[in-house]
């Protein structure tokens, strides 16, 4: 739509976080067990990536950015209650104690809400994720950039075509959140503008919203917004990127 | 572990004075205040309220400043490039009295009025009569030479709603200097007073090139708008009009960041900055549009490229084209014009190819520009 070949206007630098820095931030600001060890959580994350590398639909996805998570066990029923009370909070924790320069915001469009509001889009694969997330722990490898200038339909759609309908999903709230937790600096970079990390395996009741975490400058948004580019089309933008999630609960 | 964060729903994202602006013109302009409330209702579904920034009087200007965006499109410039005046049928009042019936029906309720320096019209009193200050929140642009205080009492007693007065340095010999004025800096400051004396909504518009934004200069520019409680709008430099060529003036993205990151600290906002419930993007269309003198409608005051002219096209209908553009609808946070390179060289290769095969006259018509660059 935009250009024969994609311009790739909008980056991001490969994170240099250790499991170890990871753990120790998804530990202090979003409550993962004591009793994880790094040791444990990269042999998840690299089992995970041996998977993929005998997959030849797949083999490229580590060539692109790709983030190790961990997140504890979900602490409500409601996706967005627990985005309010527990993932927001812990994105910002962790943000503002790394940069306690910058800002964190969460703004929410028109009269949106999130409690009661948020379900799976269909198509996303994403109820694997929150079957093992009700269960425990989870942990694995984010790629944001997987899907970056589809349109948040077509994110969906892509899923069909893709292997480990059990252990691949596209990205969601909890996933995307623990990536920044455990990764703060995902979204900082001095040099190029990075893509807006759209949460496209969470629907809105409200069709017309979606949820993704940005940057503004060098700070940390996350915005519940109009996806409506004219009141008959919905956005399709350069910039706006599916992630797709790659995990493992952690027993 | 944290347990909260504020999260910031409609009522909430209004700053107090965005708030309290809103509450004032329910009383003042209730039709404004109607538009208003409509907009924050339907900007969910894709709907937009853009700016009209008229350019009027053929941009005639008192100033010839180094950066000026506008010079190409002034008398004196085509007399200079061509030896006669723009030839193209200009936007009469009954022009203007249509557009702002058209902007009505649209849900537009801004018009900002500039050139060249505005208050040069002398039909300056009649044109805003024929906008209908009560129906649409009517600003003018000005270098504040002429806007002393029996012009800004002129003007609030027309029903003017807010002055613009540009400032481009706080030290007065720079200022004067990128203005080419001698002069102007004290005249600034006085039409600031006088601004503020005849009650108006005021805000100082200043241009930055590269390195500015970590100057003294510009943090001592910051501390006495906070301390005289004028907000500061601040434009980036572009590689356009008078500035094209000076590649070295464009911005980085780390002046942009260094900005964004001064927002939270003092009252200076770009065109980019979040504001009305809405994240912080490029806002050609959808947030601003520039009318020309003969009608062109321009998506971003510093574009010299058309999406059609209000004159022959309903105005709607060119709204609609213009956000169905790959590179003028679609979300980016970036400022296009200001630091794309990409679309800053298919601008002015488009420009320059107008230039040598078609006119002198700006700007580049729809079918020779935008209609190229194909639609979503």
């Amino acid at each position: 739509m935009f250009n024969e070949i994609s311009l790739w206007y909008y980056k991001m630098k490969q994170p240099q976080d250790t499991f170890e820095d990871i753990l120790s931030r998804s530990r202090r600001h979003a409550g993962v067990d004591l009793t994880v060890t790094a040791k444990f959580f990269e042999s998840v994350c690299m089992g995970l990536k041996k998977k993929v590398a005998d997959e030849p639909s797949l083999n490229g996805l580590f060539n692109g950015i790709h983030v190790p998570f961990i997140c504890p066990q979900a602490s409500e029923s409601d996706l967005g209650t627990e985005l309010e009370k527990t993932t927001l909070p812990s994105v910002a924790a962790s943000f503002e104690t790394s940069f306690p320069d910058l800002h964190f915001k969460a703004t929410l469009q028109g009269s949106s809400r999130l409690s009661g509001e948020l379900s799976v889009a269909v198509g996303s694969r994403y109820e694997r994720f929150l079957e093992a997330h009700k269960k425990g722990a989870v942990a694995g490898w984010y790629f944001p950039q997987a899907l970056q200038e589809y349109d948040i339909s077509s994110q969906r759609t892509q899923m069909g075509s893709l292997p480990f309908p059990h252990d691949l999903v596209l990205n969601g709230a909890a996933d995307t959140a623990a990536a920044l937790v455990g990764s703060p600096s995902l979204l900082v970079n001095e040099e190029e503008y990075p893509p807006v990390l759209c949460l496209s395996a969470l629907k809105h009741a409200d069709e017309r919203l979606m949820l993704c975490f940005k940057a503004y400058g060098h700070h940390l948004e996350f915005w519940c917004m109009s996806q409506m580019l004219t009141s008959e089309l919905t956005q399709v933008s350069e910039q706006w990127s599916g992630g797709l999630t790659l995990f493992a609960p952690i027993g | 572990m944290e347990t909260s964060v504020d999260i910031l729903a409609q009522a909430a994202t209004l700053s107090p004075e965005e708030g309290r602006k809103r509450n004032d013109q329910s009383k003042i302009r209730p039709r404004v205040h109607e538009k208003i409330q409509n907009f924050f209702r339907d900007m969910s579904h894709g709907v937009i309220s853009p700016i009209l920034r008229l350019k009027i009087n053929r941009s005639l200007c008192n100033f010839k400043c180094e950066h000026c965006c506008e010079e190409p499109y002034m008398s004196r410039d085509l007399l200079a490039q061509t030896g006669e005046v723009d030839p193209r049928p200009q936007m009469t009042l009954e022009d203007y009295a249509e557009l702002s019936r058209q902007a009505d029906e649209y849900g537009i309720f801004r018009f900002v009025l500039t050139g060249g320096e505005a208050v040069l019209d002398k039909n300056l009193g009649e044109l805003i009569e024929a906008l209908d200050p009560m129906k649409h929140l009517i600003i003018l642009d000005t270098n504040g030479w002429f806007f002393d205080k029996e012009k800004a009492k002129w003007f609030a007693g027309l029903g003017g709603y807010k002055a613009q007065i540009s400032l481009d340095s706080f030290v007065a010999e720079e200022h004067d200097a990128f203005r080419n004025k001698p002069g102007s800096y004290k005249r600034v400051i006085r039409a600031i007073k006088a601004s503020k004396e005849a009650g108006l909504e005021l805000l100082l518009s200043t241009c930055i090139i590269k390195d500015r934004v970590f100057s003294q200069e510009f943090e001592n520019f910051l501390e006495y708008c906070e301390a005289e409680d004028v907000p500061l709008y601040v434009t980036l430099a572009k590689p356009v009009g008078s500035a094209r060529g000076h590649d070295e003036w464009v911005c980085t993205k780390k002046d942009v960041d260094q900005l964004k990151y001064l927002e939270d600290k003092y009252n200076v906002f770009t065109h980019m900055t979040p504001s009305y419930g809405q994240p912080g993007k490029c806002i050609t269309v959808k947030g601003i549009n520039t009318v020309n003198h003969d009608g062109e409608i321009i998506p971003c005051p510093y574009m010299d490229l058309s999406i059609g002219n209000v004159m022959n096209t309903p105005l709607s209908e060119i709204l609609g084209r213009g956000m169905m553009n790959k590179w003028l609808g679609p979300y980016r946070d970036e400022c296009i014009i200001g630091e794309n390179f990409d679309f800053i060289k298919f601008h002015n290769e488009t420009v320059a190819k107008h230039f040598k095969e078609d006119s002198s006259l700006l700007p580049v018509p729809y079918e020779k520009g935008f209609a190229l660059e194909g639609s979503v």
